[in-house]
C-alpha cells in the first residue's frame, strides 16, 4: 500500500511538472485580430514611453495588439541571433541595416523586402531618397529609416573663449584644429579633445576625404582603403596623444558611457559623438555646447547621414502588411512623433520634422538645425560591407592598440593589416 | 487483480523504480541541460556555424585554426597565470582568516559576517565597476597614495603590465566561500587530538602541521578543485572591468570564447574552444585527484 501511495506521489510529481510546461499556449485569437511581436533596444526611458506609444495605436486599431520585447543594447544583437536561428523573429524589429551587427541576419535572409507596401500600408513620402536607401539592400527595402543621423563634433563655446579662439568656420581643416586643440593645451592645461571616435566609425569618414573608401565593393577583400592613408590616420592620432592633446588610450578605455566624456569634466574642448549625443553631454553639466562638422578637407564628399536606426519586418512575419503599417503611422503620425520627442534621432518624415520644431527645447533645436545643415553638405553613406566586416573591424581595433601603446609604427601596422586581410 | 497489483509491485522492486522516478526530474534535467547540450557542443565544433544558417561540416578546421591563432595562446597563458596567482593565495589567505575565526570570542559572529561579504558582492557586476573606479588614474588608489606622497599617473587598469593583477587582486579579495567550508572543516576537527597535542607540549606549528593540516586535507582538496575550476570560468571581470585589454592582457579564455561566439558569430570555433577548455578543466582536476592520495588523510577509509 505504501508503496503504491509513493507510485503515486511520484507519477502526480512529475505530471504536474509537465503540465506546467505544457500550459504555455498562445491565446487564440479572432480572424481579423493580429498581434504583433515587436522588439527594441534602448534606455528606460525608450522603454516606457515606447509602449505608451503601442497603447496608442492599440486604441486607434482595435484588431491589432502587441507583444513587446525590450532590452538593452549589448543584449539585443545576441537575442535576435538566438531567434533567428529558432525561427522565431519577432514581427517587427528596431534595426540598423548597412551596420555590422545586422550583416549575418541580412545575408541569412531574415528581413522582409517591404517595397511592395511601399507607397500602399508604407507611406514614405515625406522621407528623403537618400535616407530611404539607407535601409536598401540589393535593391531590397529591408529596414525603414525612423531618423537621421550624424557624425559631430560637440564643443564647449567657453573654454574657446578663454582660450582667446574664435569657433572654427565651416571649412576648416585637420591643421586648424591640431592647432587649436595646441593653443588650448597650452593655455589651459587641459586636452584639447577626446577621442577622435573609435576607428571603426572614424574609418567611414577619413579616407572619404581622400577619395577612398574604407570597405569598397570593387576592392581586393572589399577594403578600399589605401596604406598611405591608413598610415596617415594612426600618424595623425598618435600625434595626437603624444602630444597630450587627447588622452591616451589607457584613459579612454576607461571612460564610462558617453556622459563621462572629459568635455563633461571640463577636460577638453571638443567630444566627437553623433549629433543626438548633445543632449547627453550637456544634462549632467548644465553648459550649453554648440555643434560642428567633422574637419575638412572635402568635408562634403566624407560627411554622410546615416539613419538614427531602421524598423524591419520578419520574412517569416505572417502580419508583415499590417507591420507595415504600424511602422508608417510612427513614421508620419505626429502626436507619435511628439511623444517620441526625438530620442530615436531626428524624425525621418519631413512633415513630421516641420511640425516639431516650434516646440523644441535649445538641445533639440541645435541637432536638428545641424542635421538640416549636414544633408546639405555630405554623400550618400557608403552601404557596401564584406561578410568578415567583425573581424576586419575587430582587426583595425588591436592594430590602433599596438600603435597606441607604441608597440608598432603606424606604418609597421598598416603592413600588418594588408598582410593578414586575406587570412581574415 | 491482487496478481496483477503483485506483479506490478515486483517489477517496482527489482529495478528499484520509486527511486528512479523520484530522481527523473534531475535525470532529465541534467540530459536537457547537460547531455544534449554537451554533444551539440562536440558536433558545432566541427561546422561551421553562424547561429542562423544551418551549420555545414567542416572537420578539423576549426581545431586547426586554434593551433595557428595566436590570440588562443595568448588567452591560455592569461587564464592559467590568473588561475595560478588568485586560487593559491586566496586559498591561503581563506585558511589563514578560517584559523583566526575559529575559536570562542565575543561577536566572533560578527567578524565571520564581514569577512563573509566580499565574496557575496565579488562576482557581481556592481564590484566589477566599484574595482574600475579604485583603480583608474583618477581612482581611490591613486588618491591614497597621493596623501603620502606618491604621485603615480598610473591607470592600472589601462596599463597592460598591472591590468591582470588588479583583477587578480579582486578574485584573492573573494576568499568567503572557501574560508566557510575551512572553517566548517576545523570544526569537525575533534578538540581530542588538539588537548592531547598541548599535554605532550607541542608548539602551535607543529599542532598546524601535524593535526590541523592533515585533518583538513578532504577540505583542502575540495577547495582546490572547486577554485581551479571556477578560476578557468573567469569571465565577468574581464568582461566589465578591461574589456580584455589593455593590448589582450586581460583576454581571458571565456571572453574570448564568448567574443567569438557572439560578436563574430563563429560558433563552430567557440565550440572547439569550450571543449578544448572542458578537457584542459578535466586534466587538471585528475591531475589533482590523483595526486591526492599522497597528501589527502581520511580519517576513515574504505576497506
Amino acid at each position: 500500500m505504501k508503496k503504491r501511495i509513493s507510485l503515486l506521489l511520484s507519477f502526480l510529481f512529475i505530471v504536474l511538472s509537465l503540465v506546467g510546461v505544457s500550459f504555455f499556449n498562445p491565446i487564440q485569437a479572432a480572424d481579423d485580430q493580429v498581434t504583433l511581436r515587436i522588439s527594441w533596444w534602448g534606455s528606460q526611458s525608450r522603454h516606457d514611453y515606447t509602449l505608451k506609444l503601442l497603447d496608442m495605436y492599440t486604441k486607434l486599431h482595435p484588431n491589432v495588439s502587441f507583444e513587446p520585447e525590450y532590452t538593452g543594447w549589448a543584449d539585443y544583437w545576441t537575442k535576435l541571433s538566438y531567434q533567428a536561428a529558432a525561427n522565431d523573429l519577432p514581427d517587427i524589429m528596431q534595426s540598423g541595416i548597412g551596420w555590422p551587427e545586422t550583416t549575418t541576419l541580412i545575408n541569412a535572409n531574415m528581413f522582409a523586402d517591404l517595397t511592395p507596401y511601399r507607397g500602399k500600408e508604407l507611406d514614405l513620402s515625406g522621407v528623403a531618397d537618400s535616407l530611404v536607401k539607407t535601409g536598401m539592400n540589393n535593391e531590397k527595402l529591408l529596414g525603414v529609416p525612423v531618423s537621421s543621423n550624424a557624425l559631430a563634433i560637440i564643443y564647449d563655446p567657453e573654454i574657446l573663449q578663454k582660450a582667446g579662439i574664435k569657433a572654427p568656420a565651416a571649412d576648416y581643416t585637420w591643421d586648424d584644429f591640431l592647432s587649436i586643440c595646441k593653443t588650448i593645451n597650452a593655455k589651459l592645461g587641459i586636452y584639447g579633445t577626446g577621442e577622435i571616435e573609435t576607428p571603426n566609425i572614424l574609418l567611414t569618414y577619413y579616407p572619404r576625404q581622400f577619395g577612398e573608401h574604407f570597405y569598397d565593393k570593387d576592392a581586393k577583400y572589399g577594403v578600399g582603403i589605401s596604406k598611405e592613408v591608413l598610415v596617415n590616420y594612426w600618424k595623425l592620432k598618435l600625434k595626437l596623444q603624444k602630444a597630450g592633446l587627447m588622452p591616451d588610450l589607457a584613459e579612454i578605455s576607461q571612460e564610462m558611457g558617453v556622459e563621462d566624456h572629459p568635455i563633461v569634466h571640463g577636460k577638453a574642448a571638443f567630444a566627437w559623438k553623433w549629433a543626438p549625443n548633445l543632449s547627453v553631454l550637456e544634462a549632467p553639466t548644465g553648459k550649453s555646447y554648440k555643434l560642428l562638422t567633422l574637419p575638412g578637407p572635402n568635408q562634403d564628399d566624407a560627411l554622410y547621414i546615416k539613419a538614427g536606426m531602421h524598423f524591419s519586418v520578419a520574412e517569416s512575419s505572417k502580419h508583415k502588411a499590417e507591420a507595415a503599417r504600424f511602422i508608417s503611422w510612427l513614421l508620419n503620425n505626429i502626436e507619435a512623433n511628439q511623444i517620441m520627442n526625438a530620442e530615436r534621432g531626428v524624425p525621418a518624415d519631413a512633415d513630421v520634422r516641420a511640425a516639431m520644431i516650434p516646440n523644441l527645447g535649445e538641445t533639440q533645436k541645435k541637432v536638428f538645425e545641424y542635421l538640416d545643415f549636414v544633408s546639405q553638405h555630405s554623400s550618400p553613406k557608403d552601404t557596401f560591407l564584406p561578410e568578415n566586416v567583425n573581424d576586419i573591424n575587430q582587426f583595425v581595433n588591436e592594430l590602433e592598440e599596438q600603435v597606441l601603446f607604441e608597440v608598432f609604427t603606424p606604418e609597421e601596422a598598416a603592413d600588418k593589416f594588408f598582410e593578414n586581410l586575406p587570412n581574415l | 487483480m491482487k496478481n496483477t497489483v503483485k506483479k506490478i509491485n515486483k517489477f517496482i522492486d527489482k529495478h528499484k523504480l520509486t527511486g528512479y522516478i523520484f530522481a527523473s526530474p534531475w535525470i532529465i534535467g541534467f540530459s536537457i541541460f547537460f547531455i544534449i547540450p554537451i554533444l551539440n557542443l562536440i558536433y558545432y565544433s566541427f561546422t561551421d556555424f553562424n547561429l542562423i544558417a544551418d551549420p555545414s561540416w567542416v572537420g578539423l578546421e576549426n581545431y586547426h585554426h586554434l593551433l595557428v591563432d595566436p590570440k588562443i595562446l595568448k588567452a591560455l597563458k592569461v587564464t592559467v597565470s590568473y588561475v595560478i596567482f588568485s586560487v593559491i593565495p586566496r586559498l591561503a589567505f581563506a585558511l589563514f582568516i578560517a584559523i583566526k575565526l575559529n575559536q570562542k570570542r565575543k561577536g566572533i559572529g560578527i567578524y565571520r559576517t564581514i569577512y563573509y561579504i566580499p565574496s557575496i558582492l565579488g562576482g557581481s557586476v556592481a564590484v566589477a565597476v566599484l574595482w574600475r573606479m579604485l583603480f583608474t588614474r583618477d581612482g581611490v588608489i591613486n588618491s591614497l597614495l597621493g596623501l603620502i606622497g606618491i604621485h603615480s599617473g598610473i591607470s592600472y587598469i589601462g596599463n597592460p603590465k598591472t591590468a591582470l593583477s588588479t583583477i587578480i587582486l579582486l578574485a584573492i579579495w573573494q576568499f568567503g566561500s572557501s574560508m566557510l567550508i575551512f572553517l566548517a572543516g576545523l570544526k569537525n576537527i575533534s578538540p581530542t587530538y588538539y588537548e592531547a597535542a598541548a599535554i605532550d607540549g607541542a608548539g602551535r606549528f607543529s599542532i598546524f602541521k601535524n593535526i590541523t593540516l592533515p585533518l583538513l586535507s578532504p577540505v583542502i582538496l575540495f577547495n582546490i578543485i572547486m577554485q581551479i575550476i571556477n578560476g578557468f570560468m573567469v569571465f565577468t571581470q574581464g568582461y566589465i572591468i578591461t574589456k580584455g585589454g589593455p593590448l589582450n592582457s586581460t583576454l581571458f579564455w571565456v571572453l574570448y570564447m564568448y567574443r567569438r561566439g557572439f560578436e563574430s558569430y563563429d560558433m563552430g570555433y567557440a565550440s572547439a574552444m569550450a571543449l578544448i577548455m572542458l578537457l584542459i578543466v578535466a586534466l587538471i582536476s585528475l591531475f589533482v585527484f590523483k595526486t591526492s592520495s599522497k597528501w589527502v588523510f581520511y580519517e576513515v577509509k574504505e576497506n
